[in-house]
C-alpha cells in the first residue's frame, strides 16, 4: 500500500466530522468562552476594589494631615514605588515586543519566533518579580523599624506584618519558580525544538 | 472593531465551510480522548483570530495557519486536562452503526492517520496540508518556507510515509 492509494480514503465522507459532534463542540467553546468571560470580570473587579480600597486609604490619611518625614520613612516611600518602577518596565518590555514582532501572524515560523521571545521575556519577567520581591523583603525590616521610629506601628503590628509579608513572599516564590522550572522553561525547550525544525 | 454577532456570524460560516480542516488537523495531531482536547484548542483558536482576518488572504488559507498553528504549539494542559476530557465524552454522541463498505475506508485512515502522527510535528502539518490540496505555495506561504523547501520536503515525507504504510500492511 503506497501514500497515493490512501487519497480516496482521505476524501472520502468517512474523513469529515459529524455535525451533531460539532454542534457539540460549539456549545462547548460557548460555554468556554462564557466561563473566561466570567473570570475577567471577577479579575477586573477584584483589581478596582483593591486600586478603590488602597486609593482611599491614601485620601483619608492625607485628609487627616498624615505628616510624612521623607528622612525618617523613605523605606515605606521605596517598598511602594517598586512595584510601580517593575510594572513600568513590564510594560516597557511589552511594548518592545509588539515593535520587534509587528507581523507575527505572517507565517506559522514568523508566530513561532514571535512566541520563543514571549518565552523568554516571561523568564525575564519573573526573574525581575523574584529579585524584587526579595529585595523588598530585605526591606521589610527597616521599614518597620521606621515605623515604630516615629510612632505608626507597635511592636505587635510589626511581627504581624513580617508574618503576613513573610508567608506571602514564600508562596509567591513557590509559584514563580514552579512556573520557571516547569513550565516556561519546557515550554522554551519545545519552541526552540520546533523552530529548528524550519531551519 | 468587530462586535461579537459578527465575529459569531463569521465563524459560524468558517466552520460550516471548512470544520473538516479542523478535523484533519485533530486527528493528523492527537489519539484517543486527546483529540477532543485538541479540537476544542482549534475552535477556539479559530473563533479568537476572526477578528484578525483581513481580506489580504482566502478564509481557508487563514484557517489552515491559525489551525496549523495552534496545533503545533498545543500543549495538553495536564491540570485541566482530565475535567475537559470528562466534559467532552459526556459531549460525545453514539458510535454510528459502521457499514461493511465503509468499514475498510475507516481502516485506511486510520492507517494514513497513524504513519502521519509518527512524523516530526512540522512534516505532519506539511503532510496533512498537501492531503487537504493545498497548493507548494499556499503551504510555503502559510509556513514561511520557500516553495522549492516545501517540495524537497513532502518528496521525502511521501517516500518516508509510503515507506512506513507497506511496514504496517505487509
Amino acid at each position: 500500500m503506497t501514500f497515493d492509494d490512501l487519497l480516496p480514503a482521505w476524501n472520502s465522507s468517512r474523513n469529515a466530522p459529524d455535525p451533531a459532534q460539532l454542534e457539540r463542540y460549539k456549545a462547548g467553546i460557548a460555554a468556554h468562552l462564557g466561563k473566561e468571560y466570567r473570570e475577567f470580570l471577577w479579575h477586573i473587579g477584584m483589581v478596582a476594589a483593591v486600586t478603590l480600597f488602597l486609593a482611599g486609604g491614601f485620601v483619608q490619611y492625607v485628609r487627616s494631615g498624615g505628616a510624612f518625614d521623607f528622612a525618617k520613612e523613605w523605606g515605606s516611600l521605596v517598598f511602594l514605588l517598586l512595584p510601580i518602577g517593575v510594572a513600568a518596565w513590564f510594560v516597557r518590555g511589552f511594548v518592545r515586543h509588539r515593535q520587534q514582532h509587528p507581523r507575527y501572524d505572517l507565517s506559522i515560523k514568523e508566530g513561532l519566533r514571535a512566541l520563543i521571545d514571549e518565552n523568554r521575556l516571561s523568564r525575564a519577567r519573573l526573574r525581575v518579580s523574584m529579585g524584587v520581591l526579595t529585595g523588598a523583603m530585605a526591606l521589610l525590616p527597616v521599614i518597620t523599624y521606621q515605623l515604630q521610629l516615629v510612632g505608626k506601628q507597635r511592636p505587635h503590628e510589626a511581627a504581624s506584618m513580617l508574618v503576613v509579608f513573610g508567608a506571602a513572599y514564600v508562596a509567591s516564590m513557590a509559584w514563580q519558580l514552579w512556573k520557571y522550572r516547569r513550565r516556561l522553561l519546557p515550554e522554551n525547550t519545545r519552541l526552540q525544538a520546533l523552530f529548528r525544525s524550519y531551519e | 472593531m468587530m462586535n461579537s454577532t459578527e465575529q459569531q456570524a463569521i465563524f459560524d460560516t468558517w466552520l460550516r465551510e471548512h470544520a473538516a480542516i479542523l478535523h484533519h488537523v485533530a486527528n493528523g495531531f492527537a489519539t484517543g480522548a486527546d483529540r477532543h482536547d485538541l479540537m476544542q484548542e482549534l475552535m477556539l483558536a479559530v473563533w479568537r483570530a476572526v477578528p484578525a482576518f483581513r481580506a489580504a488572504s482566502t478564509p481557508s488559507t487563514f484557517i489552515f495557519r491559525v489551525t496549523h498553528n495552534a496545533a503545533l504549539t498545543w500543549k495538553r494542559a495536564e491540570r485541566s486536562y482530565r475535567r475537559r476530557i470528562d466534559s467532552f465524552q459526556e459531549l460525545q454522541v453514539p458510535e454510528h452503526h459502521v457499514e461493511a463498505d465503509s468499514a475498510a475506508s475507516t481502516d485506511a485512515l486510520e492507517l494514513l492517520y497513524g504513519a502521519i502522527r509518527s512524523l516530526d510535528p512540522l512534516d505532519r502539518s506539511l503532510v496533512l496540508l498537501q492531503l487537504d490540496g493545498v497548493s507548494y505555495a499556499q503551504i510555503a506561504e502559510i509556513h514561511g518556507l520557500s516553495e522549492s523547501n516545501v517540495g524537497v520536503r513532502l518528496n521525502r515525507l511521501k517516500h518516508k510515509l509510503t515507506a512506513t504504510l507497506q511496514e504496517k500492511t505487509s
